[in-house]
């Protein structure tokens, strides 16, 4: 066999040359990269510049075209959006939107209103590539501006992709904007986990502007629907009306009846301790188990009948047949005073096998020690 | 300590280890009548205070070096120092995190995102009650 050095000497020839190209390569994309970030930085400084005088909580604002003005004289011109000094200037806008709420904020929405920003990510939603959209989406909830809310209603419903659906009612959920909700709710039909899962955040973290319409989600005729409006009504911890959650304690579902029943107490419905003294007596045990605990958030009612009654109920749940109710119904005893440690001490006279001695044991144990543990004089003002 | 005289403004510290808070934080008090020094961490912070004994101290928690808490207990355990008021401006909202603040001895606790002038008028509040 020949070898041939001619060849050898072109084959390392050409990898030595493509070696050198590829470490050019390198080289300038890097230099690229470091003049962006130079640019950015640049541009970034006389943003925040600009900004410190926008955000004078003294001076009056105004926006014209692309330019800020401040006290009517023009403070900054946004550049069109869109490439290195854009980026930057929307980054830092955006930025400091995650820290400022107030009217201070929507000088700054109406910057990137304004400026073309909102329109020019609004557009991006149409883009073939699912990435885009979804980084336009993410862009459009750091804006937090409402014009974009029907751009992403219609991506949250209609986009074939479902990251950028569920970017997309993530973003209108920073945004806040209360027409979104019941698009987020229809979704909470969906049959996906994942995306329920992502939306009852997202409606979570909207809170007070989501509750009108979770309250009214109570009465849907799709129990998933109802139970997950209760979880996150319980989340917030507000309801803007609680009869339809009362009315949802006597619901055919056991799941509804329990979730209601907890949400009614963290809501701390204290209209709702009577019929949740109807529902101590329900047939499924989670179900009582939740209404013992919103009983012992709501506490006892003032009025002398009622709190006989609320007293008789929970000595029931003391003798319940389930150790959680009783543990439950235990310590709503304590709490409510004297009147309920009497209970309590009673229970304790009952057979020593009795489970109702033993939850009412646990129950004053742990007042003694957390009693102990208080302060002397915290003690002796109760 | 002395109590602001109508000559004197009042000295506020400001520390959070974000610039541009700090930065926006440093305008909104100094438009409220302040005279404001800024630190970028906790232990600049108690340095800051130790020496220019200011009228009110902002301070963010999560900090780097020291803590907002820490800071807090640090300048609460100074018999020099207690007498100042802090207050939290913090994302940290949580219901344990508003306790802590106010068990740390805060006088008042803001969360982000804030509104400046809200931030204004809480500051002024502080101030008048000195």
């Amino acid at each position: 066999m020949s070898f041939d050095l001619n060849t050898l000497e072109l084959a390392l020839t050409c990898l030595a040359m493509a070696l050198a190209g590829l470490v050019l390569f390198i080289m300038v994309m890097r230099m690229i990269r470091e003049h962006r970030a130079a640019v950015a930085a640049r541009v970034r400084e006389t943003v925040v510049e600009a900004l410190g005088q926008i955000l004078d909580t003294q001076r009056t604002f105004a926006v014209d075209e692309r330019t800020a003005f401040v006290d009517d004289i023009p403070v900054y011109v946004m550049p069109p959006p869109g490439g290195i000094v854009g980026d930057a200037v929307r980054e830092t806008i955006v930025d400091h939107l995650s820290f400022i709420s107030g009217d201070l904020r929507v000088r700054l929405v109406s910057m990137l209103e304004r400026g073309g920003y909102v329109a020019d990510a609004t557009r991006s939603l149409h883009s073939p590539v699912a990435e885009t959209r979804l980084k336009s989406c993410m862009m459009l909830g750091g804006m937090h501006s409402r014009i974009a809310v029907p751009a992403l209603i219609e991506i949250f419903n209609d986009d074939p992709d479902p990251m950028v659906r569920i970017n997309a009612g993530e973003a209108l959920g920073v945004i806040g904007a209360e027409p979104a909700v019941a698009h987020l709710l229809k979704a909470l039909r969906t049959p996906t986990r994942f995306q329920q899962v992502r939306v009852s955040e997202v409606l979570s973290r909207m809170g007070m502007t989501a509750v009108p319409a979770l309250t009214a989600a109570i009465d849907d005729d799709d129990v998933r629907i109802i139970a997950l409006a209760l979880d996150i009504l319980a989340d917030i911890g507000w309801m803007s009306d609680f009869d339809p959650a009362i009315r949802a304690l006597t619901h055919v579902s056991p799941e509804v009846r329990a979730r209601a029943a907890e949400a009614l107490g963290r809501c701390g419905a204290l209209n709702a301790v009577e019929p949740l003294m109807n529902a101590a007596s329900d047939p499924a045990w989670f179900v009582r188990v939740r209404v013992m605990k919103a009983l012992q958030v709501l506490g006892s009612p003032h009025d002398r009948s009622q709190r006989a009654r609320f007293l008789g109920t929970l000595e029931q749940g003391l003798h319940d047949g389930v150790w959680w109710v009783r543990q439950h119904a235990a310590e709503a005893l304590v709490r409510v005073g004297d009147d309920g440690r009497r209970l309590l001490a009673r229970a304790m006279l009952e057979a020593p096998e009795s489970p109702a001695r033993r939850a009412a044991v646990s129950a004053l144990q742990q007042f003694m020690i957390s009693s102990a543990a208080r302060p002397k004089a915290t003690a002796a003002a109760r | 300590m002395d109590a602001p005289t109508p000559q004197r403004k009042p000295k506020v510290v400001v520390a959070d280890d974000d610039p541009d808070i700090r930065r926006l934080v440093q305008i909104t008090v100094t438009n409220a009548g302040c005279d404001v020094t800024v630190a970028a961490d906790g232990e600049e912070a108690v340095e800051l205070v130790r020496t220019s004994r200011p009228d009110l101290v902002i301070l963010d928690v999560l900090m780097p070096r020291m803590d907002g808490w820490e800071v807090a207990k640090e300048l609460k355990g100074d018999p020099e120092t207690a007498p100042i008021p802090i207050m939290f401006l913090t994302s940290r909202g949580q219901e344990h995190d508003v306790l802590e603040g106010f068990n740390s001895g805060a006088a008042d606790y803001m969360v982000k995102p804030f509104s400046p002038r809200e931030l204004q008028v809480r500051v002024r509040a502080i101030l008048a009650k000195r």
